[in-house]
Parts: structure tokens; sequence; C-alpha cells
């Protein structure tokens, strides 16, 4: 009661920078929530589920036996069914679900939607735990059956019952909805699906669940209860010799709740992947803010310490124990740290919404979590540890005749570890600027590549409907007719993605490797390099005119290089291995420039582009320059509701995909400044109250100087060298951790930017910049002041 | 009550050893009222120190109510503070942060009064210091006087035995200093012991015993008339 008293009085007179002290900790504790919440957000993920203990993907260890170890998650419907036909009695379920999340277009009537969903076996519901609104969870047994999320029931059907209702799949198929589930939340593995098909939907009338070559699909399982995934593991693990006695491929077990932050293989040992990575960084940024925070604390109340000293040694004279002076300090900070900790709330709160829109997060306080109330308690007590026992300690140890008299105030030593203390922060501050900088440095380097194509102007379109089929050329004809296009291209894949690969390519002069190369091929329509934008180096570009080009294909340079051909123009490129719709051999017409095609920040990959005369389904695009996309647009959608009415009009600009490959590297950037931002401002309220504490201190030798004839900016020069001195120490040791950390993160990257010296040397350029300017205020304070007022003090 | 025997003080240097006080021997008796005289630097302060167990002597024993308390460490010192020794200062030494009030009731809180006892100790202080009015003022709010009331309030709250002044009216006007040596005079009679630092001949003979002291050493003793009249 009493220290709650005395502590609203030093609100008031502002006793030892008591606001200094609540904002460094209010700063160190919000980051310290905000990181806690994104923790307990990634280590939630996927415990929505029930059965989030018992369920396990099936995950297979290839070439075992020899070399490289490759892993993978995804297995074959032929593999699925040998499980569930020899091992059923091992699992309380099982089901395949298509490995990947499928775009399908759901109509009922007029209404369609692009949705995304997955294909599964009907005992997947159930394992999952799906909630239902309406119909219940094994209603996928029929192949013309469909569960949708609540969302699309009610964009389709509005408020009338779904179940029952009958929708259209791509335009094709009649499907039954016989469940409405609840949207899943965004942290969980499957939270993307809109609406849940049978996997024998799926497989239709090309495929069956004995394919032993196609790789297309996850394979769930459900443990019984007591089971253990590891001796379940040991159990299948050569389940696949049962089909091919000599087969090098194993299988495992990874349980879910591995499968967030634990889903990277490295010659089939788990490693932690990116999202591990980057909690690891979070918490330990976290951790660093919190102690730089504490770190204010302890130098304020010890540089303050001459302040309390008196009244210290007051108490003591009169027969207080150190014990309750440690104890009246402890209720002192811990008051502190309570009010610092509901303005840290109240921050957060108001916040979270903008943290969420940089981070791509969806995180929410708690409130009525008693988890989340007991852990903030705790965690205050040890806030209270790590700020307010030192001072607690020290201040009681005050002799009480040195703290009365004042002399305790001559000791060098205790200005020296506060000096060391402030190294230490704006070591931790110059390294995360050094750090922020070298990331948008590799952003921007990644920005700044050469594309090989032109994404501005550039429009797609994802054609996946029966009604196109035979009606490119109409649609190309209609389009140019309009003269808002300057050009259409289709292919199979998206010119954004690496999808498609095939080794199967031979050609003059091959040097035999080990492992035939891989290519990545698309097959386009003979508009593809005009559309696009792909620059030639040699050769020409295909010609629908002319048919003989239809045996021809156009190579990138990083094809190039790996044929090794010196003239590679009109060369012969056989294929061993030639699937229904390819010819045996190719003749190369051009080669382009390579494109960045995956990842910004991988290497080209070397590319193939085969002219097809079928109707592929991504469609692209190029807006006559002439012309704005407002007036485009329309006259775009026009000519596609006609033509292929079925359609939705969901186009995207390529610019922008393009610009989605540096998501994550923003987002990362973006929060490692933010952090960045507020260590410094920390680190600088820190040195805000020890300047003001030096510059108290050394008010007498300032004023005796000023009478001895020292000018102003001698004084301010004396003051701040002293300051800046520390700061070169800082920079001293903050560059080569900063290097080693950031030469770490730069190897995750083969397009990586270079760790310039004039990094380091901006850096410490701005936390110079920064001291100074906190730390100037109180040096002309001090060296302005009227020298005979400073020396009555004596 | 109190019987030093050949206490030093010093501080040794890298070539000599300077002294503060030299074989120093005082006995004072219950319910004596002593002044120490002498320039500056004589080593009274740090005399008066060692008797309130805020310094410990380089040598010498020290015996207070016939313990040698020159062998108690910290703790046991805190318990001396707390029950048998009250300290006035010349700069007064309140706590700026506490009321009057709070501030004469700071020793009886390390004696672990309850509230209503102390509040009823604190009323009676307040009422014989004629202090009433003031009690929820902050010391920068008081004159010198009135601080340095508040002052030997609070060093008697605790009802100690012996009482120590360094210099209490160094600060003051004459007026003032007469007001606290009356008060002073008046504790005494009723039976606790004093010693008081001062520099002031007059204030000085408001003692029994006048002690003068130069170069760490004491060099004279001397009754006062107040001595005698008793």
């Amino acid at each position: 009661m009493k220290t709650l008293v005395l502590f609203f009085r030093g609100l008031i007179n502002n006793k030892g920078f008591i606001y200094v002290k609540i904002i460094s900790l209010m700063l160190g504790i919000a980051v310290t929530l905000l990181i806690g919440l994104w923790v307990h957000d990634e280590l939630s993920f996927n415990r929505y589920h029930t059965n989030y203990s018992s369920i396990a993907k099936v995950m297979r260890n290839e070439n075992v036996n020899h070399g490289d170890i490759y892993t993978s998650d995804i297995v074959t419907t032929g593999m699925g069914t040998l499980l569930k036909d020899q091992y059923e009695n091992h699992f309380s379920g099982i089901a395949l679900v298509r490995g990947r999340v499928e775009e399908r277009i759901i109509s009922s009537g007029e209404k369609k939607h692009m949705e995304k969903g997955y294909f599964m076996q009907p005992d997947a519901p159930r394992m999952l735990s799906l909630e239902m609104v309406s119909g219940t969870q094994n209603g996928l047994n029929d192949i013309n059956s469909i569960f949708l999320s609540e969302s699309v029931a009610h964009k389709l059907f509005g408020d009338s019952e779904a179940v029952g209702q009958m929708v259209k799949m791509d335009a094709t198929y009649d499907l039954m909805v016989t469940g409405v589930f609840k949207d899943l939340p965004a942290n969980t593995e499957f939270a993307e699906a809109k609406y849940l098909a049978p996997l024998d939907r799926y497989l239709g009338d090309w495929s069956n669940l004995n394919v032993w070559n196609n790789f297309n699909m996850y394979l769930l399982v459900q443990l019984k209860p007591g089971a253990s995934f590891q001796e379940t593991s040991q159990t299948i693990r050569h389940a696949l010799r049962q089909h091919d006695p000599k087969t090098n491929t194993e299988l495992f077990l990874h349980p879910m709740n591995r499968w967030h932050l634990h889903s990277s293989f490295l010659n089939g040992a788990e490693v932690s992947n990116s999202r591990f990575e980057m909690l690891q960084i979070l918490i330990a940024i976290g951790f660093l803010i919190l102690i730089l925070a504490c770190i204010n604390y302890v130098n304020l109340c010890t540089s303050r310490s001459d302040f309390y000293a008196r009244e210290i040694g007051i108490r003591k004279t009169f027969g207080s124990t150190r014990l309750w002076i440690i104890r009246h300090f402890l209720n002192e900070s811990m008051l502190t740290i309570l009010i610092a900790y509901l303005i840290a709330l109240a921050t957060l709160m108001l916040s979270l919404g903008w943290f969420n829109q940089i981070s791509g997060k969806n995180l929410q306080i708690p409130w009525n979590s008693w988890q989340f109330w007991t852990i903030s308690t705790a965690f205050l007590f040890i806030v209270n540890l790590l700020a307010g026992i030192y001072p607690a300690f020290y201040l009681s140890k005050l002799k009480p005749l040195k703290a009365i008299s004042g002399q305790h105030s001559k000791t060098r030593l205790g200005i020296s570890s506060r000096e060391l203390l402030v190294v230490f922060q704006f070591t931790i501050s110059i390294a995360l600027i050094i750090g922020s900088l070298i990331i948008y440095k590799q952003i921007l380097h990644a920005k700044n590549r050469p594309v090989g194509y032109t994404p501005q102007g550039l429009l797609t379109l994802y054609m996946n409907t029966p009604d196109y089929k035979g009606k490119f050329l109409t649609l190309r004809d209609e389009l140019k007719n309009t003269g808002v296009i300057y050009e259409i291209t289709a292919s199979n894949y998206p010119v954004t993605t690496t999808k498609g690969w095939n080794s199967d390519f031979t050609w003059k002069n091959q040097k035999v490797k080990e492992e035939s190369p891989s290519f990545n091929v698309v097959r386009v329509s003979p508009e593809y390099c005009k559309t696009i934008g792909l620059q030639f180096l040699q050769g020409r570009d295909f010609s629908r005119e002319m048919k003989s080009d239809l045996s021809t294909i156009i190579i990138n340079e990083s094809a190039l290089k790996m044929m090794e051909l010196p003239s590679p123009i009109g060369e012969t490129i056989n294929r061993t291995n030639p699937s229904y719709n390819d010819k045996p051999g190719y003749t190369i017409l051009g080669v382009v420039k390579d494109m960045v095609k995956g990842s910004p920040y991988d290497p080209a990959v070397p590319t193939i582009l085969i002219p097809s005369e079928e109707d592929q389904k991504h469609l692209y695009i190029r807006i006559n320059p002439a012309v704005s996309a407002s007036q485009a647009l329309p006259k775009i959608e026009n000519v596609i509701n006609k033509i292929v009415p079925a359609a939705p009009f969901d186009y995207a600009f390529v610019d922008d995909q393009y610009n989605e490959k540096f998501k994550e590297e923003e987002r990362i950037g973006k929060l490692v400044s933010l952090f960045t931002f507020i260590a410094i401002v920390i680190s600088s309220l820190g040195l805000f109250g020890l300047a003001a504490f030096i510059a108290e201190k050394r008010t007498k030798e300032i004023g005796v100087r000023r009478v001895n004839g020292a000018r102003m900016s001698e004084i301010l020069v004396m003051l701040n060298g002293n300051f800046l001195k520390w700061v070169i120490l800082s920079c001293l040791l903050a560059c080569p951790i900063a290097w080693y950390a950031m030469h770490k993160w730069l190897e995750n990257f083969a397009y990586k930017t270079s760790l310039s010296w004039w990094v380091f040397a901006a850096a410490g350029g701005i936390a110079m910049l920064i001291a100074l300017v906190t730390v100037s205020w109180q040096s002309w304070r001090a060296a302005t002041r009227n020298p005979v007022e400073s020396l009555r003090y004596e | 009550m109190i019987t030093l025997k050949n206490i030093c003080k010093y501080f040794d240097n890298k070539y000599n050893r300077t002294f503060i006080l030299k074989n120093v021997d005082l006995t004072v008796a219950e319910g004596e009222f002593i002044s120490i005289m002498g320039p500056s630097g004589a080593g009274k302060s740090t005399l008066l120190n060692i008797i309130g167990l805020l310094e410990e002597p380089s040598e010498g024993e020290y015996y207070f109510l016939d313990q040698p308390v020159h062998k108690l460490k910290e703790k046991q010192k805190t318990d001396y503070h707390r029950d048998y020794i009250g300290f006035i200062f010349q700069a007064y030494h309140l706590i700026e942060e506490l009321t009057v009030y709070e501030n004469i009731e700071t020793p009886l809180v390390y004696k672990g009064l309850k509230t209503k006892e102390r509040q009823a100790m604190v009323a009676d202080l307040l009422d014989r210091f004629n202090i009433v009015a003031k009690k929820d003022l902050f010391p920068q709010q008081l004159s010198g006087g009135q601080q340095q009331m508040v002052g030997i309030a609070r060093a008697i709250a605790g009802k100690p035995r012996l009482l120590l002044a360094d210099e209490p009216t160094g600060n003051l006007h004459t007026d003032q200093g007469r007001m606290i040596m009356e008060m002073l005079k008046q504790l005494n009679e009723e039976g606790m012991t004093i010693i008081q630092v001062t520099h002031n001949e007059e204030f000085a003979k408001y003692a029994h015993r006048i002690v003068r002291m130069a170069d760490g050493l004491l060099f004279d003793e001397s009754k006062t008339k107040t001595a005698s009249a008793v």
C-alpha cells in the first residue's frame, strides 16, 4: 500500500526517470507479448483437429541404400491402396487426399465461383474432425457428392439450406451437396479448403486407385489408441516390397504435430524448416529486446543511485534492514512493470490489426484464456527478476553513512559497468540495423534482377472449363478485333512457376552423366514469346503460318548452357520417352534470354518451349500499350463471356503475381525493421537517461572548466565525444556479429546480394546520428548552464 | 552506558597512515548530555558516527550498554538502530517523498508496530512538537527550523535511549537554534542520553559536559554550568 502511494507520488514528480523506465519496459513487454502470441499461434497449428496427436502423413524415403535420400510426402494411389489393404488393422483411419489444393469452378444456376478445395477419400472428414454445420462427416461416399464450407454455401445459396442442393463443378459434373462444414481456422493445414470432394471424382476416368508412377497424393492415417508413431513407422517401413521386392523406397509416418515446423528433410533426416527458423529468429529478437528494456531499468536505477542513496541511508540509520529495502525496490519495480504491461496490452490491442497485416498472421489477444493470464503473471515476475533484482541488491548494499554523505557517487566502477551495458544495447541495435539493411538490399537486388520477359501489362486467366476446348483461335481473333490487346497466347503451365519437368532429352555429343538432366518443359501456343516478351539471342520465334514449326523448340540460355551446343540453331533434340502428343525429335528454332520463373532468388531454370496444337489452359493477354487497363478489361470480359460463358473472369496481372514472390522476404524485412526500430528507441531512451546522469554528475567539472575559459563548443565536444566512443565500440562489436548472421541468412539464396562495406558504415552512421541527437540535448543544457549556479552546489 | 577504549580510526595510504581518531577514551553515563567541540577535521563527526554504529573503528573497543558492539554484525547493528539510537543531522535528512507524518512514522514501521499504535504515537509527537497542522506537508514546504523539529520528532519516535546529533543547528538561525537546543535539553531532562557535535559555544553549554577535540585527539573535558546546576 505504502509502495503504491510512493509510486504514484513518483509518477507525479517524474522521480528517477520513471516515464523513461515505463516506456522502455512497455516496449520490451509489448514485443515479447507479440512474439509470444506468434509462438503460440505457430505451436497451436493444426491443434484444431481433435485427433491432432494421432494423425500422421505417410512419407517416403527414396533411394535409401545408395547416395542421397530424397524425402517426400507425396505418394501414389497404389501405395495408398496397398497400405489400406494390407495394414488397415494398424490404423483406425486411412485416407488418400489429393496432394495439392485444386481450384475448381463451383456453380449453382447463374452463380459461379472459382474455389479452392481438396479431393479426399470418405474417411478423411471424420479423421480431421470436420465441424459439420449440416450433414454428416461420412457424406463423401458417393462419387457425385460434395461438401461446401459455410462461407461458400452462403455465397451460393444464401440463408437457405445447402444440403440436398445440386452444384456444378467446372460446368461438367453435377454434384449433390451432402454436408456443410465450418470454414477451417487459418492456422490449420487445410485452411484453404472451401469445398471437399470425393477423391474418386478427381481420379474420374483418367486414373484409378492402383497407379504406381504418378505421385500426386497425400496419405493420411490415424493411429489406434495407444499405438506409437515410431513403432507403426517400423511396421510399414518395408511395405512397398510387397509391390516391388527390389525397391529402395521406405515408408515412415510424419506426425501431424510436426507438419508445420518440421517439414523439411535432408538426406532422410528431419531438419528445421523456414518457418521454424523464422520462429527462432523472432524468439531471439524478442528476448534481446526484453533484455534491452530491462537494461534501461537497471541502468536508470543504478545511475540514479545518488538520488536513492540518501533515502536509503536515512532509512538504514533508523533501523531499516537490507531485506526491507530490497523488498521496497522490488515492489516498486513490480509496480512499474505492471503499469508497463497494462500499457503494452492496450498498445497491442490497438496495433494488432496493423501487425497482422504486415506479418500475414491472424493473431488475437486471448482475453478469455486463463492460461494467457497465468503465463502473463509468471512472465511479469520473470521480468522483475531481470530488471528489478540487480538494482534492489545494488542499492540496498549502500552503506548508510556513505550514502548520506554522498561519498558513494565517487566510484568509477559504477559508471563503467553502465557504459558496458549501453555498449551492449547499441551493439544489438547496430547489428539489427545492419540486418534490416541487408534484408532490404537482398530484396532490391532480386527485384532489380532482369526478369527475362515483361510482366507489366500482361493479364492471365485460367480456363478450367470444358467449353473452352477448341475455342482458343476464335477467342484470339475476337479479342484482337477489339483492338485493346496486342497479342494472346496459352500455355499448359504458368510463366510464374517452374511446374513441368522432363528428363528424357538427348542431343548431339551429350556428355554422359549419372543422372540425365531435367528441363522445365512448357507447351505453348506459337504466340508465346511475342506475348510474354521474351528476348531472342539466336534464331527466330515460332510462326503459326509455318506448320513445320510444330516440330521445333525454343530453349533458354540455361538450357543451352546445359546442352553445351556451340551452334544450337538447327540441332536436333530427341526424346527417349515421348508421351502421346510428343514428337520423337525436335529442331532448335531459337534461343531466348533466361527468365525468372520460380523464386527470384534461385538460379534460372533450363527451359524448353514446345509449340502445342492443343488449346492450353493458361491464357496470357498482352494489353495494347496504347490502351489503359481499365478500358481494356471490360472489352476482354465481354469477349470471354460471349465465347466461353462458363468461365468466370478471374483475371490476374502477371506483375502482381511476380511481386508475390517477394512477399515472404518483404514480410521478414518489415518485421525485422519494426523490431530494429523498437530496439533503437529503447537504446536511445537508455542513452538519454545516462546522458542526463553524466551531465549532472559533471556539473561541477563543467562549471570549473567554464570559469577557466572553456568555450561551450569545447564542452559539447568533450561530453559528446565520450558517448561517440561507446557507439564506435558498439559498431566494432556489432559488425562481425551481423556479418556472420547475415552471411548465414544469405546462404539461403542462390541469387544473393553482397555484404558491402557501406551497409556496415551506414548502420554505424545511423547509430551515431541517433546517439548524438539523444545526448546533445543534455550536453547542451549542461554546457550552457551558468557556472556560478553549478558551483554553488558545493 | 558508553565506554570507548583506545579507539583509533585511520586510513592507510601507500606510504603513511592518516589518523582521524587517535587513542580516544570516553565514557558516557546514562542520562548525560555531552557536547563535542573542535575545529573542522578534528574527527568529531567520525567519533559520533562510531558511537552511532555508522562507522567502525580501525582499532579499539566500544561497549554500549556493556555489550562489545565493535564486534557486531551488520544485522545486529540494525537492531541497535531500531531500538536504542536516534539520529539528528545538520541537513535534517528528511525523506523528500514522504510527508511530515510519514517521516516521523518511519522508525516505528521498522520496529514492526501496528498501524493503530503508530498512529497514536505519531499523534503524540505531532502534538508535542506543535506541528499537527503540518502533518500532511512535504519537507520542502517547511522552514529549516520546522524541518529540524520533524527530524527530532522522527529521531525520538522510536523511544531511543541515546540521541546523537551532528551539528543539529548548523543550518539554522540563532533563534531557531535556541528552540532546537531547548527541545534537546527538555528531552535530556526526561532521561534521554544525548551527544551532540557543535561549533557553537553557546549551544555547547546546554550540555553537562563539553569534550574538545583537535587532530583526532581528545584533549579537554570540562563541566558546564548546566552540569553544576543539576
